[in-house]
């Protein structure tokens, strides 16, 4: 063979594989050497354009798509499938990054529908569809009581009543029983306040927990009067006892009290935390310490709403069945001991997942419904998107079909196409899914259960990815295959032919629906918005900034009378009003607005029956300097006065609230001097009941406040009583310092430990992040709303753009024709303007209409804004029909710029 | 594979339309193909062999070509291989003409119209 030819075999070898030199190697160079003989012979300048261009010839062979397959199967046998899929996988992103902006639409879109709904369906499963971790736990359910007619709802039991439970269930072969429980822990490191439960003996063995040193609680220990005996749990042990095993047998002092540890528990599930909180355990909800049943629990009478009752159902009980005995028990109780136990009360058994889950796992169904229509709408738009693609492309397949490519040889690679666009879909899906679920986690409130179980997970990634790739191949491929299958000829003679009429028009109206969901989420979201910012920037009639609060509770072991914790309130205030450092500073038994809603008699009035009149309200015992520190206004009279003490006529200041109501003909200054009759609930913390009433006398009148982030109107009606004559165990601290916030307490804490170093000050935290705590839910809904309500614009913006760039597509060849019989540009796109702007113009008038009918029910959720406020309705409407108008413009635009010639010829 | 069928118009890639229409004269081998759509198309057509050896083998594929047996012309000592079309290859190639044709009248008609109006 010729030099040339052996060159010719060098570069085959290093450009081609070895599967193409075998198959045709022999042949081309054969010819080669033909050529390059018949070239040398016309001069120098012919070979050097035979070697470029076979050089080139070779290269594009070996990398070129079209007839490769042939190329390779003619000798070497067919290609395998595997090298087919690759070079599908390979064309498919050739193919998609032929036209940049449709796919990078296709893939935000897919992305956002999929990751939507990753983030929802992971929260979904997370919350309600994944099984609590513990022991079968199908088996746990929680027994409460109702009372229709009086309202009540998911009372608990007395502890007598538990006690006839326990005595006669069947349903359930173990029963525990559990009450919140938080204590002073005195430790190394100085008093802490931990948080935890009271327990019966079995409550651990029901939920399926063991111990890891020690045991449970006995029934002996499980008694009026039982021995002092504590469990911990396992955070607590590893701080506070240094994960010690000998700790068992040791002393732990709570509330002044020591008490034996008998056993330590192991890392215990959150929802353990979660199962304490709806107990009402007060501050942080954190399993760390158990104590057996408040002794004096014995004692309570029938009538009252005792403990928590968690049972496990025997193996041949089902929830219905347990219901039904809780029920049959109820109703016997009530006959039995009707004097201490009346009326219409009716047992019920719940599910433990129900219990734990329930209203949340209805709101996130309704959640996840909402993130499957948009994947709904998502699919509808790539359909759209995916056709004018199809269509486009309809030449290309009718040309291959009718020399001779089979529909599975264009099935595989539509199919390998849209599978790369859904794999890229949903990666992106995939990430924008994470970091939603992040922000959901980080937004979400506090109260949301099962929280920490929340992450994304294998099954979910396959989820996702399997939903993007099924989304776009069925919105993708079958459009596709539908314009391969037509009859080539036509495809060529007529050229692209889009879907039916009655498709066409149940894809505008898709496009219509869009726009309508897009303006009602973008009114509401917007109506939150502005609702939230009324909500936050409201006036609550008392200073919220720069207030520090933190709270300290006495043992009533040590603080056994309300002298004893006089001294105490008396001690603390003194050494803090003579602090430096701290601005003002003054004491409450509770936080601000709190106290508990309290029974008094008006004196001198009557209600309509002539009985004397009886009315709740909050009542709230404070310091002199309340008023002035926290800025509620003196109305009229004067505030508590250091001089309101035991020794004086018990003095009460009410809000203006109060006044009108109790007095409601009455100008302020004129009610001082007037009476309430009232007791107090603070022996209630020692274990008692309620004080018996006294006449206390009204002393001053001041301004209203509302508790921050709620959206009532109405303010609370308040009364005030001095600390000093309503000594409370706990007292929460208000400080208005000049100091960074943190640093606000250390005096407080100082001076707490000088007067008992065995007394925590805890549940730091300024005013202003409670109120922001508080009106979470809102700022969680609004956040929703709003995420949707972005989604819903693109999507309507993309479902615009989608059906106006395939009718453009479909009408090419129209749009030529005029063209060339004399349409100006402009003046074809205003038609196309015209046209595609139908679809949405009709949605934003269906929007409206659906925004006017469930404005009532976002009424409620609103703050000072009306629904149909103007300013926001009008925009949000013209906002969207903008949008559409931009999304047909950019076809159309194009569409104006078709080359008439072009148009006819193809 | 199902085969086009013969009232089927197409368009096709030129080199394939050169290709099919050389061989519309008689089966031949490689070096005459290169050699005849050469001279077909004034030099604007110049095959390289591996591009050449690529259309026939999917043109081939297609259905359009044959391999004719060497032994079926036995004049040839070089004993090289030759192609023809096939019945479906000769419809396609009178289809793809008749398709010009009807589109260079619809663009004389058309462009006629546009000059006289």
């Amino acid at each position: 063979m010729s030099r040339a030819g052996e060159r010719y075999r060098v570069a085959m070898r290093i450009l081609w594989s070895r599967r193409l030199r075998e198959a045709h190697g022999d042949r081309a160079a054969a010819l080669f050497v033909q050529l390059h003989a018949d070239a040398s012979l016309q001069g120098r300048s012919t070979v050097l354009a035979l070697w470029a261009r076979s050089l080139v010839g070779l290269i594009s062979t070996r990398w070129a798509v079209r007839g490769r397959r042939a190329f390779l199967a003619t000798r070497a046998g067919k290609a395998s499938v595997g090298v087919d899929l690759l070079r599908d996988v390979g064309a498919g992103f050739r193919q998609i990054s032929h036209r940049p902006l449709v796919t990078s639409v296709v893939i935000t879109t897919l992305a956002l529908g999929i990751g939507v709904n990753a983030a929802a369906f992971t929260v979904y499963r997370a919350v309600e569809l994944s099984a609590l971790p513990m022991k079968e736990p199908e088996r746990l359910a929680v027994v409460r009581m109702d009372n229709p007619v009086r309202e009540l709802s998911g009372w608990w039991w007395s502890y007598p009543n538990i006690g006839d439970l326990r005595a006669s269930s069947g349903e359930f072969e173990a029963i525990g029983v559990y009450g919140g429980y938080a204590a002073n822990l005195l430790g190394p490191d100085g008093p802490q306040r931990v948080s935890g439960a009271r327990v019966s003996s079995g409550f651990l063995a029901t939920l399926g927990i063991e111990p890891i040193l020690g045991r449970e609680f006995t029934a002996d220990e499980d008694r009026l009067g039982g021995p002092a005996v504590a469990l911990i749990g396992y955070r607590l042990w590893e701080q506070q006892f240094a994960a010690r095993p000998d700790v068992i047998g040791q002393a732990v002092t709570l509330d002044s009290v020591p008490h034996t540890v008998v056993g330590v528990l192991p890392p215990t599930p959150r929802v353990l935390d979660r199962l304490l909180w709806l107990a009402r355990t007060g501050v942080a909800p954190t399993a760390d310490l158990f104590v057996p049943l408040d002794p004096e629990a014995a004692t309570r009478r029938r009538s009252t709403s005792g403990y928590g009752v968690i049972g496990r159902l025997a193996a041949h009980a089902t929830l219905a069945s347990a219901h039904e005995e809780a029920r049959t028990l109820m109703a016997r109780l009530q006959e039995e001991y009707a004097g201490d136990f009346c009326c219409d009360w009716n047992g019920r058994v719940t599910s433990l997942h129900e219990f734990i889950v329930g209203d949340t796992g209805r709101a996130l169904t309704l959640v996840v419904l909402v993130a499957a229509s948009v994947l709904a709408l998502v699919c509808v738009n790539l359909g759209a998107l995916l056709s004018v693609r199809a269509s486009e492309r309809g030449r290309e397949w009718a040309v291959r079909r009718s020399i001779g490519a089979g529909p599975a040889r264009l099935a595989q690679q539509v199919l390998v196409e849209s599978t790369v666009l859904g794999a890229l879909g949903g990666v992106l899906g995939l990430g924008l899914g994470a970091s939603l679920l992040r922000a959901l986690v980080s937004m979400a409130p506090d109260n949301l259960p099962r929280l920490d179980e929340i992450a994304l997970d294998g099954s979910t990634v396959v989820f996702t990815l399997a939903g993007a790739v099924i989304a776009s191949t069925a919105f993708g491929a079958v459009p596709a295959l539908l314009a391969a299958r037509r009859d080539p000829v036509e495809v060529l003679r007529v050229g692209p032919v889009g879907l039916s009429r009655r498709g066409a028009s149940v894809l505008r109206g898709l496009v219509g629906l869009e726009v309508a969901l897009a303006l009602v989420l973008v009114t509401s979201s917007t109506l939150l918005a502005l609702s939230f910012r009324n909500l936050a920037a409201q006036d609550p009639g008392y200073r919220v900034e720069g207030v520090m609060t933190a709270e300290v509770r006495l043992p009533d072991a040590e603080y056994p009378d309300d002298t004893a914790a006089g001294n105490l309130h008396r001690a603390l205030r003194d050494r803090l009003l003579n602090s430096t450092g701290i601005g003002s500073v003054a004491m409450a038994s509770f936080t601000y607005p709190g106290g508990p809603w309290t029974r008094m008699g008006v004196d001198g009035r009557t209600d309509q029956t002539g009985k004397p009149l009886f009315i709740s309200v909050p009542a709230l015992a404070v310091t002199p300097e309340f008023f002035d520190t926290l800025e509620v206004p003196l109305v009229a009279g004067r505030g508590i006065t250091g001089s309101d003490d035991m020794s004086a006529i018990g003095a009460v200041v009410v809000s203006e609230a109060m006044a009108a109501m109790a007095w409601p003909d009455e100008a302020p200054a004129s009610i001082i001097g007037k009476r309430l009759v009232l007791g107090s609930w603070r022996p209630f913390m020692r274990g008692g009941g309620a004080m018996p009433a006294q006449a206390h006398e009204v002393v001053g009148v001041v301004g209203n406040v509302r508790e921050l982030g709620s959206k009532t109107r109405e303010t609370l009606p308040y009364v005030y009583q001095p600390l000093a004559q309503d000594p409370w165990l706990s007292v929460r601290v208000f400080l208005h310092g000049k100091g960074a916030a943190a640093d606000v307490v250390e005096p407080v804490r100082a001076a707490l430990a000088e007067i008992d170093p065995t007394l925590p000050l805890f549940d730091i935290e300024s005013l202003a992040s409670k109120a922001a705590r508080g009106s979470s839910r809102e700022r969680f809904v609004a956040l929703l709303v709003g995420g949707f309500a972005v989604l819903a614009v693109v999507l309507a913006a993309v479902g615009t753009y989608g059906t106006v760039a395939y009718s453009v597509a479909l009408r090419t060849r129209e749009i030529g024709l005029r063209k060339a019989l004399g349409a100006t540009p402009s003046g074809v796109s205003r038609a196309l303007l015209r046209t595609g702007l139908i679809a949405p113009l009709a949605g934003a008038a269906v929007g409206l209409g659906a925004f006017a009918l469930v404005s009532p029910a976002l009424a409620t959720l609103l703050y000072e804004i009306t629904p149909l406020e103007a300013g926001v309705v009008i925009p949000a409407g013209l906002g969207q029909v903008l949008v559409a108008a931009l999304a047909t413009w950019i076809p159309a635009r194009r569409a104006s710029r078709v080359d008439p010639l072009l148009a006819l010829r193809d | 594979m199902p085969r086009r069928q013969a009232d089927h118009r197409a368009s096709l890639h030129a080199r394939d339309f050169h290709v099919l229409l050389v061989l519309a004269g008689g089966a031949l081998h490689g070096y005459a193909i290169v050699r005849e759509v050469d001279q077909q198309s004034e030099g604007r057509l110049k095959l390289d062999p591996a591009n050449l050896y690529r259309a026939l083998a999917q043109l081939q594929e297609d259905g359009l070509i044959e391999e004719v047996d060497p032994s079926d012309r036995p004049n040839d000592a070089r004993r090289r291989r030759y192609y023809s079309l096939t019945k479906t290859g000769s419809h396609t190639l009178q289809t793809e003409v008749e398709r010009m044709r009807e589109l260079t009248a619809l663009a004389d008609s058309r462009m006629r119209r546009e000059r006289h109006s």
